[in-house]
């Protein structure tokens, strides 16, 4: 049972909806550590009409900008509100962070962890995944001191992900990723924040 | 560093059924002492005290002892060699299935198992198995404003992982406190969650004017120094004590709950982004 959950998780990092670009990285473990010339990444559009029902979906449907931060520090704060939010951070509880790091092996798991969340989420389906998914990124990037600011359903879907409900590839996750460092670092908007 | 580590976890995730059944980690022994009119505390024994505003549940982490650390790594070294031995019959039945597969190409395409090596040898955190939780049940008082619950444990030191149990959890993961449970004392402390405005700012009672997930977003966790409840008649003054605290900046979430943080103290922290500042050492 744990192993076919397990490979049901790892099933929906398959098929990515992007064209592979010569010299990107081919594996997951390469697309992790991808840190692309801002340059290349394609700026989303974040134009849209504020009507009635994309301000009710603002708590689910958002960006986020930090003034004076890089791209490589943004895509570094995403990535890190990512990892939380899949459970791939590996935390520094002992009071020597490097040794907790060697002393299991640093393919230590989140494994054991991660079959009994993943067991919720089979009872309890896409839904959960996507509620845990939007507080925790709220939470943490608001704790890494950024603002949060209101979308459009679309216009929020041409650059985010869900989690749960949609087959996303490591790669697509760490491209949209790099686009939405791309907005946090990018001009600051003009609408109003959100807050946490 | 952050980002070789996510690299690394993620590879294990994708290891984890090979290795995932063997793991046996020795049990966190704790002893619920029950509401009676009449309690007899152990001074050999050493004592937890949770106390909180209402029936909650919270989760805790007993951090393995050296030796238990040491039985948890030679487990893994035995399984890592096992695994090495087995890895070339696990490869040629790989390329069997794939060159089977690669005939016609139905399917998923087989994966090629990773060489068990000890950079590649997926094993949990030990931490992750000695997570227990407290509550709601078996409170030792209760109160309409309080309820405290009292359990014998190891000595040694715990770790506030947050609140729910590992199915449903919302963890500590940015922001934690450690502290040491000693022998003969009852170490105690309140635990609640506060609401907060847009600004993260706390605030008195149920926020206003929020949608659900606002509300499921806007609050955090208190960790303090428990109040005059905790000073049960039935127990001896002298065993209560309040714990010296541990700053713990960063949690794995290991059940893929919602992450968290424990509120800034006056005095002890406050925190400077996600950087926990130890307000201790600036005095």
């Amino acid at each position: 049972m744990k192993f076919f959950l397990v490979a049901a998780g790892m099933a929906c990092m398959a098929a990515p909806a992007f064209a592979q670009e010569a010299g990107e990285p081919q594996t997951d473990i390469e697309w992790l550590a991808w840190v692309p010339d801002p340059v290349s990444i394609e700026r989303p559009d974040l134009a849209f009409v504020e009507d009635e029902e994309a301000l009710d979906n603002y708590e689910k449907y958002y960006y986020f900008h930090r003034d004076e931060t890089d791209f490589e520090t943004a895509l570094a704060d995403l990535r890190e509100c990512d990892a939380h939010s899949r459970g791939l951070f590996r935390g520094n509880f002992t009071p020597d962070p490097t040794a907790a790091m060697t002393q299991y092996g640093p393919l230590a798991g989140a494994a054991g962890g991660l079959i009994v969340g993943l067991m919720a989420d089979a009872i309890f389906g896409p839904a959960e995944l996507r509620r845990k998914r939007r507080i925790n990124m709220r939470r943490c990037m608001f704790y890494n001191g950024y603002a949060r600011f209101g979308l459009a359903k679309d216009v929020w879907e041409s650059f985010n992900f869900e989690e749960g409900s949609r087959e996303v590839s490591e790669a697509d996750r760490q491209r949209m990723l790099a686009q939405q460092a791309l907005v946090a670092s990018g001009p600051r908007p003009q609408a109003q924040e959100l807050g946490l | 560093m952050i980002r070789s580590a996510m690299a690394l976890a993620l590879a294990a995730m994708a290891l984890a059924p090979a290795s995932v059944a063997a793991q046996k980690a020795e049990e966190v022994e704790v002893e619920q002492v029950k509401d009676r009119k009449s309690v007899t505390l152990d001074p050999g024994k050493a004592y937890l005290m949770i106390e909180a505003p209402g029936m909650m549940i919270s989760s805790w982490i007993s951090m393995p002892s050296a030796a238990q650390r040491a039985d948890w790594q030679a487990q893994r070294s035995e399984e890592l060699a096992e695994a090495i031995v087995d890895y070339p019959k696990d490869l040629a039945r790989y390329e069997r299935r794939h060159a089977s597969w690669s005939k016609e190409e139905v399917g998923r395409e087989p994966e090629r198992p990773v060489e068990p090596t000890e950079e590649s040898f997926p094993w949990p955190d030990l931490e992750s198995r000695r997570v227990f939780s407290v509550g709601p049940q078996n409170r030792f008082a209760s109160e309409k404003d309080y309820s405290l619950w009292l359990m014998a444990v190891p000595e040694g030191e715990y770790l506030f992982y947050g609140f729910g149990n590992q199915t449903f959890s919302d963890c500590a993961c940015m922001g934690s406190l450690a502290f040491e449970v000693k022998t003969g004392k009852i170490t105690a402390l309140r635990i609640s969650n506060a609401w907060l405005d847009g600004a993260g700012q706390r605030i008195d009672g149920f926020p206003k004017g929020m949608n659900s997930l606002d509300v499921q977003t806007r609050f955090g966790m208190v960790v303090e120094p428990p109040s005059d409840f905790s000073l049960d008649p039935r127990l001896p003054r002298e065993m209560i004590t309040v714990p010296e605290f541990r700053l713990v900046e960063r949690l794995p979430n290991w059940f893929g709950g919602t992450v968290n943080r424990v509120l800034p103290f006056p005095g002890l922290f406050t925190y400077d982004g996600t950087k926990m500042v130890d307000l201790r050492a600036a005095e």
